[in-house]
């Protein structure tokens, strides 16, 4: 199983990738000096691949996911590259973005409820974006948008099509967001904590249909999410953020198998389980996130990490420690080793 | 006095909570958020309510703290608490505390932790002096995990982590004997939320807290629950000691809740169990069982008959169809 995800990675490395971000950085400013809310971070994407990105609230994940798009409030300072294609997309004109977003690169935010108009019909609402991107007809836009109700497991299409959002459920409305970002067909689909919002039953139907339209439709996607569980359920490459920076990239295999990082370690350990021997204590991590905008000048998780050595007050770089693994962590040590470290 | 010793902490039946909607002008609808709910928790137990969004177990919270109104038996310490009025009912309010799922919004943004933390010995010890108060207020900040430094911040000046551990410290700054969890850990952080859990155990076992923790994350609860009930649209579904209910469930909708959280393993990666539909309007009426629209296993009779919780295996199960 592992091999052959290898190998198709492998062949997509060799291509160009769909996506290729690097040394993205977002700041915005702040009373005393800038805010880093994202910082050189470098990401590939490659067509029909799902890759997760985990982190916890100020990991910089839905700052990452909006600098995609374009979609940084006016303050922010982004700096870096976007490309996608091979087209640079940091500093294209306004006029460029607008005809990728929807079309090119989808997004389905955490509250579908804040995601839809609460005054229009969702029908209006799904066929806007293909009568402005595909120049269809009323008519043959309300019947993609059909479709797409019936690609997400919606029942009775036609009906739902006449309702507002107060009429349908949380789930079905995220299902109706997930449906209006795929209306135009986009090559990138990026998912920011889609079923967060949502009940446990109803997060296992999300996630359901999301993998069944990725093995049906094949759009490559970013799944930003701080939950490890429903990463599993699609993600096959992971990236971990903390503070604004990545700090380990890797197969989600590999990652949970042995983390290298002591953050992700850590963090993998203290997940409450329904499927492994309950222990007396769950293994927390001690301490809190740093501040944005007092991050101290080595590694930002040197005040929480069990291994911290004088080393950590130079920032480390992201380091291949395996063919397809990557750490930003000074420590030379074991997987093994590691979660010794925290136990 | 020996009676009370033995007897349950609290003993709560056929507890019914009803919101009205609308005007009677123009036809009121009544939703029952809560029927017919028994329960009962010992002293220093730690009792979890699981269920999803509908399922009245923040109503049945907020009942039992007479923030709504409510019909049937709540005896807490002895006393029905459903009547209580007036002085006894504040006195009673010491012993009974709640913390909330966000944590700063129940935190007055104008007063400093140490207010915050000291308010209840304000209220409830007057006479208690300066000195001695701030005392306490520092070795309660440092029995939660906080430091001094912290004394002066205000609540925005907190992260999510800390205000919910101010929280809990006024929650136990009078020594209640029962703490109501709303959700306390639902909206912290992934690293955040195990201390938490931790500082929560921490204080039950330190001081025979007993601990009525409501959530919608099995996972959770099974670390800090010794009992377990299950809820649905109102009603009670399935109760059962922790293994009982993780190791063998009786109800299909327990089964469901639980086959519903992906593993977090990707080596055992696997299509997760689809319970369908969702839950449905609380407005519509409802014979018989209230799972039945989305049960895989509704037959006939959980149209026609409402089940009544009865013993299967390790567990009292509201199904017709357990043990079958």
């Amino acid at each position: 199983m592992r091999c052959v995800t290898r190998s198709i990675l492998a062949m997509g490395e060799a291509r160009a990738s769909l996506l290729q971000v690097r040394s993205l950085s977002v700041s915005y400013p702040g009373a005393h000096g800038p805010l880093r809310a994202l910082s050189e971070v470098d990401l590939d994407l490659n067509e029909h691949e799902c890759l997760g990105v985990m982190g916890e609230s100020g990991s910089g994940k839905t700052q990452l996911l909006l600098a995609l798009l374009g979609l940084c409030a006016s303050t922010a300072r982004v700096t870096g590259s976007i490309r996608y294609r091979g087209e640079e997309l940091l500093g294209a004109a306004p006029a460029r973005l607008a005809a990728l977003r929807g079309r090119r690169i989808a997004m389905v935010f955490q509250e579908p409820q804040s995601a839809l108009n609460p005054y229009l019909s969702i029908g209006l609402q799904l066929s806007e974006a293909a009568r402005h991107h595909l120049q269809l007809t009323r008519r043959a836009a309300l019947a993609r948008a059909a479709e797409l109700l019936d690609l997400v497991q919606i029942s009775a299409p036609a009906a739902r099509l006449r309702q507002h959002p107060h009429e349908l459920s949380g789930g079905m409305r995220q299902r109706v967001t997930i449906a209006m970002a795929l209306m135009c067909e986009p090559e990138i689909l990026l998912l920011d904590e889609p079923t967060t919002a949502l009940d446990v039953t109803i997060q296992a139907q999300v996630l359901e249909v999301l993998s069944s339209i990725r093995a049906r439709t094949g759009v490559a996607t970013i799944f930003v999410s701080h939950d490890f569980g429903a990463l599993t359920m699609l993600a096959a490459r992971l990236t971990v953020m903390y503070a604004g920076r990545a700090v380990e990239h890797g197969t989600i295999e590999e990652l949970y198998a042995a983390p290298l990082h002591p953050y992700t370690s850590g963090l993998l350990r203290s997940l409450p389980r329904l499927d492994l021997p309950l222990t007396s204590r769950l293994p927390a991590i001690p301490g809190q996130p740093p501040d944005l905008a007092e991050l101290p000048p080595g590694c930002a998780f040197a005040p929480r990490c069990p291994l911290v050595h004088p080393a950590c007050r130079e920032r480390p770089v992201l380091r291949t420690r395996q063919p397809l693994h990557q750490v930003a962590c000074h420590s030379e040590l074991s997987a093994q080793r590691i979660a010794e470290a925290w136990s | 006095m020996t009676i009370a010793r033995t007897a349950p902490l609290l003993e709560v039946s056929e507890l019914a909570v009803r919101y009205r909607l609308g005007t009677r002008l123009f036809g009121a609808q009544t939703l029952r958020a809560v029927a017919g709910v028994s329960f009962h928790l010992q002293r220093g137990e730690s009792l979890g309510l699981v269920g999803e969004s509908g399922s009245g177990k923040s109503s049945i919270a907020r009942a039992l703290l007479r923030l709504v109104p409510a019909t049937g038996s709540v005896r807490y310490r002895g006393t029905e608490l459903l009547q209580v009025r007036g002085n006894a009912l504040r006195t009673l309010r010491e012993h009974l505390q709640i913390i909330f799922q966000d944590p700063l919004g129940s935190l007055d943004p104008r007063m400093s932790v140490a207010e915050l933390v000291a308010e209840p010995l304000r209220e409830f010890r007057p006479t208690l002096g300066r000195l001695a108060r701030r005392e306490q207020v520092t070795a309660m900040l440092g029995r939660v995990g906080l430091g001094n430094e912290l004394l002066q911040r205000f609540p925005h000046q907190l992260s999510g982590g800390q205000a919910q551990r101010v929280g809990i410290a006024r929650a136990l700054m009078l020594g209640p004997d029962l703490l109501i969890c709303d959700e306390p850990v639902a909206a912290l952080d992934m690293s955040i939320k195990s201390q938490v859990v931790n500082l929560l155990r921490d204080m039950s076992d330190a001081t025979g807290l007993a601990l009525l923790f409501i959530a919608h994350d099995l996972a959770t609860v099974r670390y800090l629950c010794e009992r377990v009930l299950v809820l649905y649209l109102g009603r009670v579904m399935e109760v059962a000691q922790r293994d009982a209910l993780f190791i063998a469930p009786q109800h299909p909708y327990t089964r469901a809740l639980l086959a519903a959280n992906p593993v977090p393993d990707p080596a055992r990666r696997h299509r997760l169990a689809v319970l369908p539909g969702e839950v449905p309007a609380l407005l519509e009426a409802q014979t018989g069982c209230v799972f039945k629209s989305r049960c895989p296993l509704a037959v006939a009779r959980c149209v026609s008959e409402v089940p009544i919780l009865r013993t299967v295996g390790a567990s009292l199960v509201a199904c017709h169809r357990a043990g079958e």
